[in-house]
């Protein structure tokens, strides 16, 4: 097991290294400089001082030398500062990954703690009227537009009535506020964009679920245990639930670069300070270092999740062995 | 008697349809008693061994109508909770896939142990069952999960989840059809040391003749959807009286005999949504008369516990008829 892994890890750096050199190859060669928005607009500016400014942030340098630079900080685990304020890559990723993965974390326990009873329950009576009633209320979650949605729910939830705090994720007293407070609020704040996200989320795995499960009850095993004599809840949350949840910690170990990416549309309905958001807006400026840190550190994550979903799945499934 | 099969109708749904494929099975298993029940594939001897204790999913099929009496008691008026008292308890199943019935999740130890009442699932009960089917090597072992077991162990623990608690009414679906016939041998050994050891009474489906004329006392065979002929395996054995049953006798390839080719029986079991008028073999029979076409003959008894449905039983019986042997 340590042994696999450890080879695994291994096996993820020559991987990764493709990676960074493809997505720094692609970021230069996209049109627009970092300097445009200092230069472009400002008709007094001279040739000179935009070649001054180049030669600061080294992109007067040939492409693979960048590159090689961007390469010896990155091994030091330093992705250099932000063109756009000067402050560390690090440090403004930092600030923005709790949020994101926060919310999206809370998101996920939402949809796995409604969708997989949904799912089990459709595929028990699979054919059935609260099968069908469930499908269709999932594929409506799937179906209605995100933004639509949110905008809809802030309207009627915090306009109208009044209930919820309809952005940001803290209120502007939030200094003044107690711990207890605090964590009211912001879970105030939250309670909006996580069951958004979280119903749209629903139908993938409530269906991914309901498919398992109804694969897994015609398995003749479940036959045997109801020819023992179990209880039908036996037979099926322990016999057929144990097998169809198996897939499902692959597909939670596939997710983990969707919870720190987070989502643009979504961060500036509800104008959350998160990834999502970040990484738009250092596109827009170009900010180099920014998009490297946000899409290598995605990167990694994707790696190691896929990593840790091929060994937790080992961890469940007596049959797989590392 | 320990288990009677009155008149059982059981239909499965095809594209919403109810399409019957055990159409008035009667069926008695008496104490200590192994009972065979031989056919081809498709002709319903499987949903006959399933439907004793309603073992039939919803879903699939439906049990139309018929009895079956367990000690005079009538199975189908129970409800749920009864029932699982008689499931595994009293009436026990080895089914015909031991590697696909076991849980591949569950360790062997657990899945004994479900099959034991709470008090009496003992680590010592455990290892002694194991025991008892052969399995010596893995007993007092509780981390053996069914995938790192052969074929033939796998069966022995489907067998030995079956006994644990004691039952009186063995059904085996086709136990030995999936192994090694090496294996095979086996695991027919033990079926029957443990029947004479426990006092089992057994229902053995197959549609191995062979395993069938090894394991039973009597025998019925099946022919679409109802018993064709019934009766004491040496009756069965040296006197066949349906055509069909002459077939399968016929058809068993002999090592040493010694002939250009075996005979089978020509033509294919026929579809449950197109059975021929008359006699369900007909179209496949080799003595048929103009008579077989048109009404499907009753089960009559020819000679003392011995049954047949065909009308030409005892004329075919007198002649001695395509015993080409």
């Amino acid at each position: 097991m340590i042994k696999y892994i450890f080879n695994r890890l291994i096996g993820l750096v020559p991987l990764l290294l493709g990676i960074t050199i493809i997505t720094f190859a692609v970021i230069h060669l996209a049109p627009g400089k970092p300097t445009d928005m200092e230069t472009q607009f400002n008709p007094k500016v001279s040739m000179e001082a935009r070649e001054r400014i180049a030669h600061l942030y080294g992109l007067d340098k040939p492409l693979h030398v960048q590159y090689a630079d961007w390469l010896k900080r990155f091994l030091r685990f330093d992705f250099g500062v932000s063109f756009v304020d000067s402050r560390p890559v690090i440090q403004k990723i930092g600030e923005r990954i709790p949020i994101t993965l926060g919310i999206n974390l809370a998101s996920i326990i939402l949809i796995l703690l409604i969708g997989v009873p949904i799912g089990v329950s459709s595929a028990v009576k699979e054919g059935g009227f609260y099968d069908r009633f469930m499908t269709v209320f999932v594929f409506v979650g799937f179906a209605i537009p995100t933004f639509w949605l949110s905008l809809i729910l802030m309207d009627l939830v915090g306009v109208r009535w009044g209930l919820l705090p309809i952005s940001g994720i803290k209120s502007l007293e939030f200094e003044r506020f107690g711990l207890f407070e605090k964590v009211i609020d912001v879970a105030r704040h939250l309670i909006l964009p996580v069951a958004v996200s979280a119903f749209g989320g629903l139908a993938g795995i409530s269906r991914y679920m309901r498919s398992n499960m109804v694969h897994v009850l015609k398995q003749d095993y479940i036959r045997t245990a109801r020819a023992k004599g179990l209880k039908e809840k036996a037979v099926i949350y322990k016999h057929a639930l144990r097998n169809a949840l198996l897939p499902v910690v692959t597909i939670l170990g596939l997710s983990v670069p969707g919870l720190i990416g987070g989502s643009v549309i979504f961060e500036s309905i509800f104008s959350i300070p998160g990834m999502g958001r970040l990484f738009y807006e250092s596109v827009m400026a170009r900010d180099y270092p920014v998009i490297m840190g946000v899409l290598v550190i995605g990167a990694m994550l994707t790696l190691l999740g896929n990593l840790l979903a091929d060994v937790s799945y080992a961890a469940v499934d007596p049959r797989i062995k590392l | 008697m320990l288990l009677e099969i009155r008149d059982l109708k059981v239909g499965y749904k095809v594209d919403g349809m109810l399409t019957e494929v055990v159409r008035g099975v009667d069926l008695e298993i008496r104490k200590g008693e192994c009972v065979g029940l031989v056919g081809e594939s498709g002709c319903g001897k499987t949903t006959v061994g399933l439907a004793i204790t309603r073992l039939i999913p919803e879903r699939k099929g439906k049990i139309i109508s018929g009895r079956v009496l367990l000690e005079g008691r009538d199975l189908f008026g129970l409800d749920d909770e009864a029932l699982r008292a008689v499931r595994g308890k009293r009436i026990s199943y080895v089914f015909q896939e031991p590697f696909s019935s076991l849980n591949p999740v569950f360790t062997i130890y657990e899945q004994i142990k479900e099959s034991l009442p709470e008090k009496k699932a003992t680590d010592r009960a455990i290892s002694e069952i194991l025991k008892a089917v052969g399995l010596d090597e893995i007993a007092g072992r509780k981390k053996v999960y069914p995938h790192e077991l052969s074929g033939g162990m796998q069966q022995r623990v489907m067998i030995a989840m079956a006994i644990a608690s004691r039952p009186e009414l063995l059904v085996l679906d086709e136990p030995t059809t999936a192994l090694d016939v090496t294996v095979q041998k086996q695991i027919l050994d033990l079926i029957m040391e443990l029947k004479n050891k426990m006092d089992l009474s057994i229902l053995f489906i197959s549609h191995d003749l062979n395993m069938i004329f090894r394991a039973a006392d009597r025998i019925n065979v099946m022919y679409a959807g109802r018993i064709a002929e019934q009766g004491p395996k040496k009756d069965m054995v040296s006197k066949p009286l349906h055509p069909y049953t002459r077939g399968l006798i016929e058809s068993i390839p002999c090592i040493g005999h010694r002939k250009k080719a075996f005979d089978a029986i020509e033509g294919r079991t026929p579809l449950f949504s197109d059975l021929p008028e008359g006699c369900k073999f007909h179209p496949r029979c080799r003595f048929r008369v103009e008579a077989c076409m048109k009404e499907e003959p009753g089960l009559e008894q020819v000679s003392s516990g011995h049954t047949a449905r065909c009308i030409r039983a005892k004329e075919l019986l007198l002649n001695g008829a395509g015993k080409g042997r």
